[in-house]
């Protein structure tokens, strides 16, 4: 198959996409109802996404062109963009629909694909694997095939040559190179890189930035295309029933009973 | 007759899902997708009805659009995938194709006619979601090793099946050269941050060694130090290990890290944080100096 001699655009474009999700760190469990507690939460990018982003501003900083930041979310949302912005994209977009709050992974595939086919051409879209909230992993991968662009999952590292994508995948049995013309979608490792943390002065310039709200009819969306296919029965704190024993007394004490204990367990 | 497909580019996983298959079937012929000759006649014997064997593919995701096809002809009432990254990202193809919902790692999986419920974790291990599916087929990325391989019986036909050139161009695949046993292992030492020096995993390696065992680590050990391959970290985004004897070595616990440790079925904690996670999520904490509990430890043990 030859490939062309340029991307689809003449700068390159990357579309960096990320999810605003509850920081699991605030998030507390009641020990009796095993209720999820969210009243303490803040929100935050989710930190797949921050490599996400920080993969796409790598890559036009080796080649040239621009990011662009793109979220859907709740009116909620809106309160990503500045740390989006600051962490290197030229301007971001914002599909705002109070639906996404219930939003599963297909629905907000066909919320990015119809923001993304309103935003034009690009060359290439990278999300992260999976979001640090629901990590069902499947949101950048459903959103190459409704684009109909190739797709490469769980990318840990990414480079442009004559205009070809060419990624490193890690997988269970090792490392896949693959190589697609563009446009395509990537999904990226946490470790493809090491998102950066921000600079007042990024932070500053980053409020300077354009940004672009869309509802989901600007996506070509109704609202039955946020009707979630998976439904959410009940949400309740994991439980581990485990033995809790603390084993105590000095060192040699100690050894002892562990000692037996694990001779209980297995031969040695 | 209607359906039920299960998708694995490796064995183990494929029998396991044609046992999960076995046990929502309501009188659907029950259809395996292989890519190996070897998985298409073990899986021929162990609970498929029919299967398909690829052929020729470089990489099983190639067969993505020919399963996209079939699928829209045939709707099966529910598709099984394996929770390999390659079957996660044909699951997820297959699903935005036929616009239907996907249930990613899931477990306890249960039929009520046509409505199918499947737990889940979530916020790194924290909760366990039950999500229900109602539309056809019914979709699901099942989690590891939650089943036994069905009993060989007598084997059912193999059909093969080619696939047209991919839009993604493999140049190689680079086997891993550090092999780890770690999934498969009957005890796991697992060293945390708590382990000061590199050298040092030296002790958790007699210690391994000693209870027939073998070492993982957490998280910023493999990825931050370096001190140890990828492959050997524990987590919900590494690996999932379920021995007789977990054994942690300054390891705080963190929530994604007990994520992969939860099926254990004894977990030793040994850390010198009295507040650490991990010391509530043991049978049995030692909340001392690992640097002297586990030489005088392995003095006891006579390693």
């Amino acid at each position: 198959m030859p490939f062309p001699a340029k991307g689809v655009t003449e700068r390159m474009k990357v579309i960096a996409c990320y999810k605003w999700v509850l920081d699991e760190a605030d998030l507390k469990v009641d020990a009796k109802s095993r209720a999820l507690l969210t009243d303490r939460a803040k929100y935050k990018i989710s930190e797949y996404d921050r490599n996400a982003i920080e993969c796409g501003v790598q890559l036009v900083e080796q080649v040239g062109g621009e990011v662009i930041a793109l979220t859907a979310g709740t009116s909620n949302a809106k309160n990503s963009i500045k740390d989006a912005l600051s962490r290197g994209p030229a301007q971001a977009v914002l599909v705002k629909d109070e639906l996404m709050g219930q939003a599963d992974s297909a629905v907000t595939a066909k919320v990015l694909a119809g923001a993304i086919r309103k935003i034009g051409a690009y060359d290439i879209i990278v999300c992260g694997e999976g979001s640090s909230d629901e990590y069902s992993q499947q949101v950048g991968i459903r959103l190459g095939q409704l684009l109909e662009i190739p797709v490469i999952s769980f990318v840990n590292k990414v480079e442009m040559k004559n205009n070809v994508l060419r990624a490193e995948r890690k997988l269970e049995n090792g490392i896949e190179v693959v190589e697609v013309n563009l446009p395509a979608i990537i999904t990226v490792l946490p470790d493809i890189n090491e998102a950066r943390i921000p600079s007042l002065k990024q932070i500053l310039a980053a409020s300077k930035k354009p940004v672009q709200e869309l509802t989901v009819a600007d996506c070509g969306l109704s609202n039955a295309d946020l009707e979630p296919k998976v439904h959410r029965l009940s949400v309740l704190g994991a439980v581990m029933e485990r033995k809790q024993v603390r084993i105590e007394g000095d060192v040699s004490e100690m050894v002892q009973q562990v000692a037996n204990i694990i001779k209980k367990e297995v031969s040695c | 007759m209607s359906k039920i497909w299960v998708i694995s580019e490796t064995q183990s996983t494929l029998l396991e899902l044609l046992a999960h298959a076995k046990g929502i079937a309501q009188g659907e012929s029950i259809v395996a997708w292989s890519f190996s000759a070897e998985d298409a006649q073990a899986a021929s014997q162990q609970g498929a009805d029919l299967v398909y064997h690829f052929e020729g593919l470089k990489r099983p995701e190639d067969c993505t659009e020919e399963l996209i096809k079939r699928a829209k002809a045939e709707l099966p009432v529910a598709i099984l995938c394996g929770n390999s990254k390659r079957a996660k990202e044909i699951a997820a193809r297959l699903a935005a194709a036929l616009d239907v919902g996907l249930i990613s790692e899931g477990f306890n999986l249960k039929r009520n006619g046509d409505n199918f419920l499947s737990d889940r974790y979530i916020y790194g291990g924290l909760c366990v979601t039950t999500q229900e599916v109602t539309a056809k087929p019914f979709m699901a990325v099942m989690a590891a090793k939650m089943a036994e391989p069905l009993a060989k019986g007598t084997s059912c036909p193999v059909e093969t099946v080619s696939t047209p050139e991919s839009n993604v161009k493999f140049v190689e695949l680079r086997p891993n050269q550090a092999k780890c046993d770690i999934c498969g292992a009957n005890v796991v030492v697992c060293v945390g941050r708590g382990i000061s020096k590199e050298e040092d995993l030296e002790l958790a390696r007699r210690l391994a060694a000693k209870l027939g065992g073998e070492v993982g680590c957490t998280r910023p050990v493999a990825e931050d130090l370096h001190w140890m391959p990828e492959e050997a970290y524990i987590g919900i985004s590494g690996q999932t290990v379920k021995p007789v004897l977990y054994i942690g070595l300054g390891v705080s616990g963190q929530i994604q890290h007990l994520s992969g440790i939860r099926d254990s079925k004894t977990i030793i904690a040994i850390d010198k944080n009295e507040n650490a996670p991990i010391i509530e999520s043991a049978d049995y904490a030692l909340v001392g100096d690992l640097y002297q509990i586990v030489p005088a430890l392995l003095n006891e043990l006579g390693a």
